[in-house]
Parts: structure tokens; C-alpha cells; sequence
């Protein structure tokens, strides 16, 4: 008889770990770059409104499809080499971490409820619910939502074409940016350490 | 989503929070039988089945997990006494919601003119929330009658 497959096979991940990070970092220099540059900018000149801050904008929105692409093959890979570990009962499947992003209400807090749980299970796959998840997570979850809550308010009022609230957009892509900042950097540190710790579990032959 | 099993012996049972038919625990640890622990977060269970999730029972438990939701809905203990109670909460939860979403979208025009957004995801999720705790029941229920090496009579089934 042939031997059956496992359900989750382990499959190496640092490549996309690498690059989720390095997109992570050049987003967060993008979003500093921006926020910086609001304050700093010659007057006249308004974010949100005018050529250079479109050209910005333009730029950090390729990088940031090219991060969730990216963010999403990682995801999915990492989910389900916590099941390859030896993880039982997770949420779904692994395309749910991703597919939250997505759902309505649900978006306000089931990534964060997925990214703990993948901490969980690539630090302790056999015991996973009774492994603790540390605050950072919190905190990275708490600087996403407050960034995409104030670049969704800028771009709302944007979106109204309302010549005198041009000031208020510009503020609220400023505050969007500044606030990316230490999302960007956090989810970069989260990756980094759930990485680490699925390689020191992982085959030792696929990390050679 | 999905269900599974547990063949091991009851650790600690840390009850957080008795509802009417639920009961909604910190965590319940079971001792498995190569001597590593498992840890269930949260668990949730019918009040009809809790007096068989003391520590000390051993046996067979019947898992479920539905999202971020997971609880105990049937036990096999290793004396023979079998016992299935779902806690239909989520269901019954979805269900409501459901109702009176497609209540607010379909007589707002009546009475105040419009519906909200609001109205119109809670009408989308709902159903979504209800259907999804309805098939996990079912397989739930399903597992654990196929499960029994006697016969479905034996098992009391309830929820």
C-alpha cells in the first residue's frame, strides 16, 4: 500500500518571509517619507492634491499590492506548515488568515485573530492554545486599524471632491501614514519571529 | 471548521461563565495517552454535558471548532456512558439575526424609507453565521453516530 501523504505538507518559506519583510520596511520608509514630507512640503503644495504627493501615493500603492501578494503566499504557507508541525484545530484553512481581510466586520479583528494564532502554533504546534501570544500583536493590529481607519476617512473625503477639505484630507493621509509607520515595522518583526521559529521546527533538510 | 476527537483524560477544567444551556470555559486540558498535554482554549459546551467534563474523566471527547469557536459537543467515557449535547448558541444567534435583518431590509421602505449598510451586511452574515453553525452540527452529530461501535441508541443525544 502507498504511503498516504500528509494532509499539510512542510514547505519551505523563508524566501517569501524575506521578501514580506523587506516590502513591510520599504512601506513603512514610504509612509514616513510621505508623513515627513506633508509637514515639510513648500506651502501651496497639498497631499493629496497636487503632482508630487499623486506621484507618492501612486508609488506606495504598487508597493502595497506587491506586499499583499506577497504577505498573502507567506500567510498561507506559514498556516499551513503549523498544521504540517502538528497543529490541530486552527480556524479553517490556511486561506482564511487571508481571506478575512476581505469580509466585512469581520475585517475589524479576524486577521488578528488568525496572526495570533498562527504565533501560537509555530511556537508550540502540539500545545498551541495553551502557548501565549505576545503584545506586539496587539499593538501592530491596534496601528493597522487606526492607518487604514484614518486613510479610509482621507479618502472618503477625497472622494467628495470638496475643494475646502482639501486641509483635512491632507491631515488625515499624514496621520494614515505616520500611523503605518509602526504597523509596517511591527508586522516586519511579527514575520521575522514566526519564521524563525517554524524553521527551528521545520525539516532540517529544507534549511540547509 | 470541522470536527474531530480527544482520546485522553480530563486534566482541569477551568469554568469561566455559565449561561442558561452553556457553559464557557478558561481552558480544558487533557492528558493524552503518551503523556503530552492538550490544551483546549475557551471551549464552550452544553450544560447537559458538563458534568462529564470534570477532571478526572476519561475517554473519548468529540471536538468542534467553527472560526475562532470551538467547544465539546458529545463524550465516549471509558466506563461506556456516551452523551451528545450541542450548544446551538452561534446557531440560534445567526438565525435571529437573519430574521430580523431581512425584517429591517424588507419593511424600513414602509416605515422610515431606506436601510442602512448595516442592515445589509448583518443580512449577509447572518445567514452566513447560522448556515455555517447548522452544517457543523449536523456533521457533528454525524461524527459522533458513526463513531459509536454499539449503535446510535445507546448514545443520548441532545442540543
Amino acid at each position: 500500500m502507498a504511503a498516504q501523504a500528509p494532509a499539510w505538507p512542510f514547505r519551505y518559506n523563508r524566501t517569501a518571509a524575506q521578501w514580506t519583510r523587506w516590502l513591510a520596511l520599504a512601506q513603512a520608509a514610504l509612509a514616513a517619507g510621505a508623513a515627513a514630507w506633508a509637514f515639510a512640503a513648500p506651502a501651496g503644495l497639498k497631499p493629496g492634491a497636487d503632482d508630487p504627493f499623486i506621484l507618492l501615493e501612486t508609488v506606495q500603492l504598487l508597493f502595497f499590492i506587491a506586499g499583499a501578494i506577497v504577505v498573502a503566499r507567506w500567510l498561507y504557507v506559514a498556516g499551513a506548515n503549523a498544521r504540517a508541525m502538528g497543529a490541530t484545530d486552527m480556524m479553517g484553512s490556511p486561506a482564511w488568515a487571508i481571506a478575512w481581510y476581505i469580509v466585512p466586520l469581520a475585517n475589524l479583528f479576524m486577521p488578528f485573530v488568525a496572526m495570533r494564532e498562527l504565533w501560537r502554533a509555530s511556537a508550540d504546534p502540539r500545545d498551541w492554545q495553551a502557548a501565549s501570544a505576545p503584545a506586539i500583536l496587539i499593538l501592530w493590529w491596534l496601528c493597522w486599524l487606526a492607518s487604514n481607519i484614518a486613510g479610509t476617512v482621507a479618502f472618503r473625503l477625497e472622494w467628495e471632491g470638496d475643494a475646502t477639505m482639501l486641509g483635512a484630507v491632507g491631515t488625515a493621509q499624514t496621520i494614515s501614514n505616520a500611523l503605518f509607520v509602526p504597523a509596517a515595522l511591527l508586522f516586519a518583526h511579527i514575520v521575522a519571529r514566526v519564521q524563525a521559529m517554524q524553521d527551528g521546527q521545520g525539516p532540517a533538510q529544507l534549511f540547509r | 471548521m470541522g470536527v474531530s476527537t480527544i482520546d485522553g483524560t480530563i486534566e482541569s477544567a477551568e469554568l469561566r461563565r455559565s449561561a442558561a444551556k452553556i457553559r464557557i470555559y478558561k481552558t480544558i486540558v487533557f492528558r493524552l495517552a503518551n503523556g503530552e498535554t492538550k490544551t483546549i482554549a475557551k471551549p464552550i459546551a452544553h450544560a447537559e454535558l458538563a458534568p462529564r467534563l470534570e477532571p478526572g474523566a476519561t475517554g473519548r471527547f468529540y471536538l468542534f471548532s467553527s472560526i475562532d469557536h470551538r467547544g465539546i459537543a458529545g463524550v465516549r467515557t471509558s466506563d461506556g456512558q456516551a452523551q451528545f449535547a450541542y450548544p446551538r448558541n452561534n446557531e440560534t444567534i445567526g438565525m435571529v439575526l437573519t430574521i430580523l435583518a431581512a425584517l429591517w431590509v424588507g419593511l424600513s421602505p414602509y416605515f422610515v424609507g431606506d436601510f442602512g449598510i448595516f442592515a445589509l451586511i448583518v443580512l449577509i452574515l447572518g445567514p452566513i453565521v447560522w448556515l455555517v453553525n447548522r452544517s457543523l452540527r449536523r456533521q457533528a452529530e454525524r461524527q459522533f453516530q458513526a463513531d459509536n461501535p454499539v449503535g446510535p441508541a445507546t448514545a443520548a443525544v441532545a442540543g
